[in-house]
């Protein structure tokens, strides 16, 4: 498995780097003006973090991308591997790539505050919280969990497809929770500071328990459709 | 002898095309054509021996060891070639190489150097810049540089030009000299089945037709000439396919004893080539249905 890992990043490596140069670059420009703008009422920090969820959720699926373009998982799937290994292997990949992609947007944040300053600024603050970040990466990790079943029984564009309706389907609801229950934009939303006044090993034990059995029943899932496919 | 490969009763229903209890064997250290015409299911077959289709019912044993519960143990001795090489077109091919050699525990360097260099194959030019003829060989070379006991190819030769297709078929003679290698490839380009097969296994509209050694096929296959006034109703069954002009019938007997019985010297015996009989079963089989 470890192999149908490596071979991605080994045959991609110049593709993800390319991608990650652009998500910090983008990170970069966002919070640059953001910390011009300080105090400003838009509602940029939703849309910052809109293009933080999309982007790195598009750069994830970068590798899948490419073997789909080139047919490449019948080559795969010929060599000395199994199915589930296969899965697991595509879910490992998306993962780091996701992590990669946060981090870099991260680093995009840091680079900005570090040179051009902007501490003070509600706005960077609240980007500039760690846990905000882990947070999205749970999101992601949660659009991760249905659409991978998705691709693996549909293929990677109609997989895609379905997905982005669900996707902005939860925007939708998620934008009409915060103009109704929400006083700013640029502020957390309300349940969240009830979250984090939590304990926060509890918390975490929860969060990690409810993602881990999510990720097992989503791997299942894809395990499943993708068994009974036909290449 | 032991067989390399076992199919069994193999069952698959798409709706609009079924295969229908495909069995056949080859045994360990021959070369075994698959042939058939467009659409018959040659790479259905083959995919669902690389459990790459699930089959519905029936058994495929590989190495005497069951295809799918031994998958990655059989896919290790396996070299696989599709019909159409996929690759990662922005890799050159020592790129690409290093992504597939990996996975192969027993991936020999010096067997892909070598052929690396008799296919005359650049290794440091991008794959996309590739011909059709240097992409198959370039998948032939690293489908055969695990040293590979079971060699599986779907239509190589059919996006070859001839000099390249008979460069290949010689090098897969060469190939089988080492008894302990088989091969099974699929080609609707009969003369080369004919060149190099040992076994031919004929697929028509999802159905085994015949599976058995090459010379039993020619032995027994013979294509009949003769004047139309041999052939009535009682003479008309001893022959797969018929065709009838003005100057005479000509037909093909798939019991050249037989019918040397029923029209003695009367008529013109030929050898029938695989087209022959590929394409008067093809006949037949269009007439009753």
């Amino acid at each position: 498995m470890l192999q149908l890992i490596l071979k991605d990043f080994r045959a991609n490596w110049l593709y993800q780097l390319f991608s990650l140069a652009i998500l910090f670059c983008i990170s970069m420009l966002f919070i640059y003006n953001m910390s011009e703008e300080n105090g400003s009422a838009d509602p940029e920090l939703v849309i910052y973090f809109t293009v933080v969820i999309f982007s790195s959720g598009a750069v994830s699926l970068l590798f899948m991308t490419i073997d789909e373009l080139y047919k490449l998982d019948e080559l795969f799937i010929s060599l000395p591997v199994t199915r589930n290994q296969f899965i697991l292997a595509k879910y490992t990949t998306s993962i780091v790539q996701l992590l990669l992609a946060l981090v870099v947007h991260f680093l995009g944040v840091q680079v900005v505050i570090y040179f051009h300053g902007g501490i003070g600024n509600s706005e960077l603050e609240i980007i500039y919280n760690p846990i905000v970040w882990i947070s999205i990466f749970m999101i992601l990790l949660l659009f991760k969990s249905y659409s991978f079943p998705l691709y693996f029984k549909f293929g990677l564009i109609k997989g895609v497809a379905i997905h982005s309706l669900l996707q902005f389907m939860l925007f939708v609801i998620f934008v009409v929770l915060m103009v109704n229950y929400n006083n700013s934009w640029n502020a957390y939303p309300e349940g969240i500071s009830w979250i984090f006044n939590q304990n926060k090993w509890i918390l975490l034990t929860v969060v990690v328990a409810f993602f881990t059995l999510i990720m097992k029943g989503s791997t299942a899932l894809s395990i499943r459709n993708f068994k009974r496919k036909d290449i | 002898m032991s067989n390399i490969l076992e199919v069994s009763g193999v069952s698959k229903d798409y709706g609009d095309f079924r295969l229908q209890d495909v069995s056949f064997s080859l045994p360990k250290g021959y070369i075994m054509g698959l042939i058939g015409p467009n659409g018959a299911g040659k790479t259905t077959i083959i995919k669902m021996i690389m459990n790459l289709v699930m089959k519905q019912s029936g058994e495929i044993k590989i190495f005497d060891k069951d295809h799918q519960n031994f998958e990655v143990e059989i896919k290790k001795r396996i070299g696989f070639v599709y019909d159409t090489p996929t690759h990662y077109e922005h890799l050159n091919l020592k790129q690409f190489k290093n992504t597939v050699a990996p996975f192969y525990e027993n991936w020999d360097e010096s067997t892909f150097k070598d052929l690396i260099s008799r296919f005359n194959l650049p290794l440091n030019k991008k794959l996309k810049k590739f011909s059709k003829g240097m992409a198959m060989k370039s998948s032939i070379a690293i489908a055969l540089s695990h040293n590979a006991e079971f060699i599986i190819m779907d239509e190589p030769t059919s996006s070859l030009d001839p000099v390249v297709r008979r460069e290949l078929l010689d090098f897969l003679r060469e190939l089988i000299q080492d008894e302990n290698k088989s091969i099974l490839f699929s080609s609707h380009i009969t003369t080369d089945i004919e060149q190099v097969a040992d076994f031919i296994t004929y697929v028509h509209d999802g159905k085994v037709i015949f599976s058995k050694t090459k010379d039993d096929v020619f032995e027994q296959y013979a294509i009949v000439k003769g004047g139309n006034d041999l052939i009535d109703d009682e003479t008309r069954k001893s022959f797969v396919g018929i065709r009838t002009g003005e100057y005479g019938f000509e037909g093909l007997t798939r019991d050249r004893a037989l019918s040397e019985s029923i029209f003695e010297k009367k008529v013109i015996y030929e050898k029938a080539s695989l087209e022959d009989i590929m394409f008067y079963t093809n006949l037949e089989l269009k007439k009753r249905s």
